[in-house]
């Protein structure tokens, strides 16, 4: 597989959370979602990656030739994005377009402002135009996302891009990710991070799973559902089933959980029904059986 | 170039028009405010005009001054929005540096009208004082990478107002009121503010890449 980033025990440490150590591979040409509920450590690896902070260990490789994320070069093919206030609060449209024109080479102030049209937010030739505090969180990601999509990247990193946004905004953001990725004609990808990926599934051709700080799970998501299973069937028949599940949802009429498609057999022996599961079942699947393995 | 640069990432604004108006502006007031006072003989209005004027065109220009500066260190805070833009841009703690540099060169630039004019043009020694003042929170500002707390302020008032009265009645000063401020208190407080000012943007600027880094 191609890969566009490459980590190797990447751990950072904090007081009462530790990041890894991450052993990751994104592959080249795609998008990669990261997937974890709140605290599971998406934001700091984010962090990390972006060179926001620092690690305590290990190493990433970029583009299969940068491991040092302070270089210029490097940074200016990253674009990215926070996923709460990215930009200082009293900010307009303009002040923006100028800051974003000083630390990068390969803004495009012109796209920034046809980009704000699009998305229906203020551009630098508004007129009394808005300072980020005065809007609401969706208007301050949709800038967020329009200077970074204004500028000249290889590979997009997204924190939570569709957690402030409404549902039509969100499905425009796809649209453009893959806008992005068709552009770059197999060289561009992109990593964003969701703890709600049913509205986002359309986006992501690979998955990361990742609970308190560690990955559990990741592969193309694709080979992801067909590796697994959701098994549904009478809760009379929950015994016989249980031991060979990885998460459970069970009540007094059914049970339901995600289990390894090798056993697809014997659930069916069994008398259960087993479908092949969505990005969102297989995300819910997984982050609770990390949390019973807790 | 390359320092008002890196002071643009951090304000974001081109605020070079805003700058110099706001500059000339505070100074004309306080030139209009001199020649008024000597064409209207009148009492109450040179009392309100001696009192009045000098400390909301003092505070104007030590504000703006102050807003130039903090703007840089506030995004050093990650507690405050725009952290993580600052610190994915390349070459971070280098623009840090240099904004660092600029802003305190262009706030010097109003308080010096400012204390220059004062000072200078109506003998107003307690307006020098101000805007010595106005630098010492800058040094403070620059030492410790925050924006001066409002009770730092007022006792930096204090502090040197108490300095200037102390030196005054040491030296058997008689007189009362504004004009008898002395000469001698006003360059020796100048002195050592503008020295402590100095060591604060010594410190601030070997320490910057080592703050840059630092995180929260």
């Amino acid at each position: 597989m191609d890969t566009i980033l490459t980590s190797k025990g990447l751990t950072k440490k904090y007081s009462k959370f530790t990041l890894g150590g991450i052993d990751l591979e994104l592959p080249k040409g795609f998008a990669t979602a990261l997937i974890g509920a709140n605290g599971a450590g998406k934001t700091t690896l984010i962090d990390v990656l972006c060179g926001v902070i620092h690690a305590n260990a290990g190493e990433v490789t970029y583009f299969g030739e940068y491991t040092d994320i302070d270089s210029a070069k490097l940074r200016e093919r990253i674009g990215y994005c926070a996923a709460q206030g990215f930009f200082p609060a009293g900010w307009k449209a303009k002040d923006i377009a100028e800051a974003m024109s000083v630390a990068y080479e390969k803004f495009d102030r012109e796209r920034f402002n046809k980009l704000c049209q699009e998305l229906e937010v203020d551009d630098e030739n508004t007129k009394k135009a808005k300072p980020m505090y005065k809007q609401s969180d969706g208007n301050r990601m949709r800038t967020a996302l329009a200077a970074v999509f204004a500028r000249e990247t290889d590979l997009l990193i997204l924190d939570e891009p569709g957690s402030s946004l409404d549902p039509l905004m969100r499905d425009r953001l796809c649209d453009r990710m893959r806008g992005y990725l068709d552009d770059g004609d197999g060289e561009k990808s992109i990593l964003f991070s969701t703890h709600n990926i049913a509205d986002m599934e359309n986006a992501a051709d690979y998955a990361v799973f990742m609970d308190k700080g560690q990955i559990i799970e990741q592969g193309f998501v694709e080979d992801l559902k067909d590796k697994y299973v959701i098994v549904r069937g009478d809760a009379a028949d929950y015994d016989n089933s249980k031991a060979l599940m990885l998460s459970h949802n069970v009540n007094k009429t059914a049970f339901e959980g995600l289990a390894l498609a090798a056993h697809k057999n014997r659930f069916e022996a069994e008398g259960a029904v087993c479908e092949r599961p969505t990005l969102q079942q297989l995300s819910i699947g997984m982050l609770k059986y990390a949390e019973e393995r807790r | 170039m390359k320092y008002f640069n890196s002071y643009k990432l951090f304000y974001g604004k081109d605020f070079i028009k805003q700058y110099f108006a706001l500059s000339a502006l505070n100074t004309a007031a306080l030139l209009i405010t001199g020649v008024l006072m000597l064409v209207i003989n009148n009492d109450g209005f040179t009392g309100f005009m001696t009192g009045c004027i000098p400390l909301v065109c003092g505070a104007f220009a030590m504000g703006f001054g102050f807003g130039l500066v903090s703007s840089v260190f506030n995004g050093n805070l990650p507690a405050n929005p725009g952290y993580r833009f600052f610190h994915s841009v390349a070459g971070g703690a280098e623009h840090f540096k240099r904004a660092i540099l600029f802003s305190n060169i262009m706030s010097l630039f109003p308080i010096a009208l400012y204390g220059a004019v004062g000072g200078l043009v109506f003998k107003h020694y307690i307006i020098v004082v101000m805007t010595v003042t106005g630098l010492f929170m800058m040094a403070i500002t620059n030492i410790t990478s925050h924006m001066t707390s409002p009770w730092i302020r007022i006792g930096s008032f204090c502090v040197i107002g108490f300095a200037y009265g102390f030196y005054a009645g040491v030296n058997g000063d008689e007189e009362e009121g504004l004009a008898a401020l002395p000469l001698n208190a006003t360059i020796m407080i100048c002195a050592v503010v503008l020295v402590f000012y100095i060591v604060s943007l010594i410190v601030v600027t070997t320490t910057a890449e080592k703050r840059w880094s630092k995180e929260g």
